[in-house]
């Protein structure tokens, strides 16, 4: 099994009509043993900015650290929230230093930035980027993610929370709980939902629970 | 930096609480060439005296005003061969910048990263205060802005300023002439009116340099040509 397998991780975001999702799963394994349902993956920098960091949990919760420590600092010396792009690239930098020696992380960037425009970006574990206009997915489920958006996507959909849930309930197998936060430009509100991997195959109950939104 | 027999630092506070060797620092930007600043609504520009100690020296060859960035410039009064030092370290530092963030460093970040290299040599072993000050002219989202460096490391942003040697009268001339809506057009014939005020001899295209930056964001040296054609407005 390889090291990225080793926790267990699924990631997403997508680019909605002037607003962005990015949702993760929250099951913590040790290969096949689960350890916790309620592991956070998605982490917030600023108001307006989302990190999510799959892969080896450790990895991912110092990188994390670091990220936040190097964005607090920005802060205070340039008086100012860091734009996404700017912090893709500071995060690709940071992981490059290590480039023999890696985070085994796949981090998945998104947010908002001049005049409120979505962004949204994924890199492998040594900094490489890759911007999308519309998803990016990483994980141990990323096949699966990555065939489920192609058919499901759709441009400027209103609220890409719906697609986002709805695509993890139905077509993802290793995950439990989604965590989703809905980026709208001025209502940043967060949604937590447990999920057992037993409804991902009953479509009704899905849309039950969507409508709970 | 220095062998280990000189591992102290040489710049040491004397009994009135003043660190002399800051003091005869400026003493040697006072006694070096002027240069001006002058912050205007859409725009900065940054002036120097460029007398060289004999006419068969090819004045082309001396460039006194430095771009640090695209759109940053710098001006000094003191010694050259400190200010080259300078302007190296800093265009490293804003590249070293752009490389993390992919984004043009802000003014103020660089001027504050030069001020603390500046101030290291104050404080470290074997080393000597720079004999420079600086004039950082740039514009960003912040819109254009004057910040001057001494060699104790302190920064000031300022509207107008002068240092070297006729650094006083020019101060006064500016605080006459210096409104805050003045174009940048305005600035540059407030600036070779200020440098023509302590100019000993004929002013011309070949004898000063001036540098510019306007809201297209990039800093350039004027030709002598582009001189000579605002000083011919300005008479």
């Amino acid at each position: 099994m390889s090291i990225f397998e080793y926790n267990g991780s699924a990631l997403i975001a997508m680019v909605g009509k002037n607003c962005f999702a990015i949702a993760s799963d929250r099951r913590l394994g040790v290969q096949l043993q689960t350890i916790a349902t309620d592991f956070q993956r998605i982490y917030k920098i600023h108001d307006k900015l989302y990190i999510g960091l799959s892969g080896l949990a450790t990895d991912a919760q110092t990188l994390y650290q670091r990220l936040f420590f190097r964005h607090k600092l920005y802060q205070l010396r340039e008086e100012r929230d860091m734009k996404p792009e700017t912090f893709a690239n500071l995060v690709s930098a940071i992981l490059y230093e290590k480039r023999f020696g890696p985070y085994f992380c796949q981090p998945v960037i998104a947010g908002l930035g001049d005049d409120d425009k979505p962004f949204i970006c994924t890199m492998d574990s040594i900094g490489a980027k890759e911007l999308a206009k519309d998803f990016v997915v990483a994980g141990t489920a990323s096949e699966s993610l990555y065939g489920a958006c192609e058919s499901m996507y759709k441009p400027d959909m209103v609220c890409s929370i719906f697609s986002c849930t709805y695509i993890y309930k139905h077509k993802v197998l290793d995950i439990f709980g989604p965590f989703t936060k809905p980026l709208h430009p001025s209502n940043p509100t967060e949604k937590r939902k447990k999920f057992m991997a037993s409804y991902i195959c009953k479509p009704t109950k899905c849309r039950l629970d969507l409508t709970n939104y | 930096m220095g062998d280990s027999q000189y591992s102290f630092s040489l710049t040491t506070f004397s009994p009135s609480g003043k660190l002399v060797q800051i003091e005869y620092a400026l003493m040697a930007v006072g006694s070096g060439q002027t240069s001006l600043g002058i912050k205007a609504a859409n725009g900065v520009v940054i002036a120097t005296e460029k007398k060289l100690p004999s006419i068969l020296v090819d004045e082309a060859s001396v460039q006194k005003i430095q771009p640090l960035t695209t759109n940053i410039g710098v001006v000094y009064s003191g010694m050259g061969p400190d200010f080259r030092v300078l302007v190296r370290k800093s265009r490293k530092q804003a590249q070293q910048y752009f490389r993390l963030y992919k984004e043009q460093i802000p003014v103020t970040q660089l001027v504050r990263e030069t001020a603390a290299v500046m101030q290291e040599f104050t404080q470290s072993g074997g080393v000597r205060p720079f004999g420079v000050s600086l004039l950082v002219a740039g514009f960003d989202d912040d819109g254009p802005q004057l910040y001057q460096v001494d060699p104790s490391g302190s920064y000031f942003s300022w509207k107008a300023s002068a240092m070297g040697k006729n650094v006083s009268n020019a101060k006064t001339f500016l605080e006459k002439r210096y409104t805050d809506d003045m174009e940048l057009d305005d600035a540059v014939h407030t600036a070779i009116l200020t440098l023509k005020e302590g100019f000993e001899g004929q002013i011309s295209g070949k004898n000063i340099e001036i540098g510019i930056i306007g809201t297209d964001r990039n800093f350039r040296v004027l030709t002598p040509a582009e001189i000579d054609d605002y000083l011919a407005e300005v008479e």
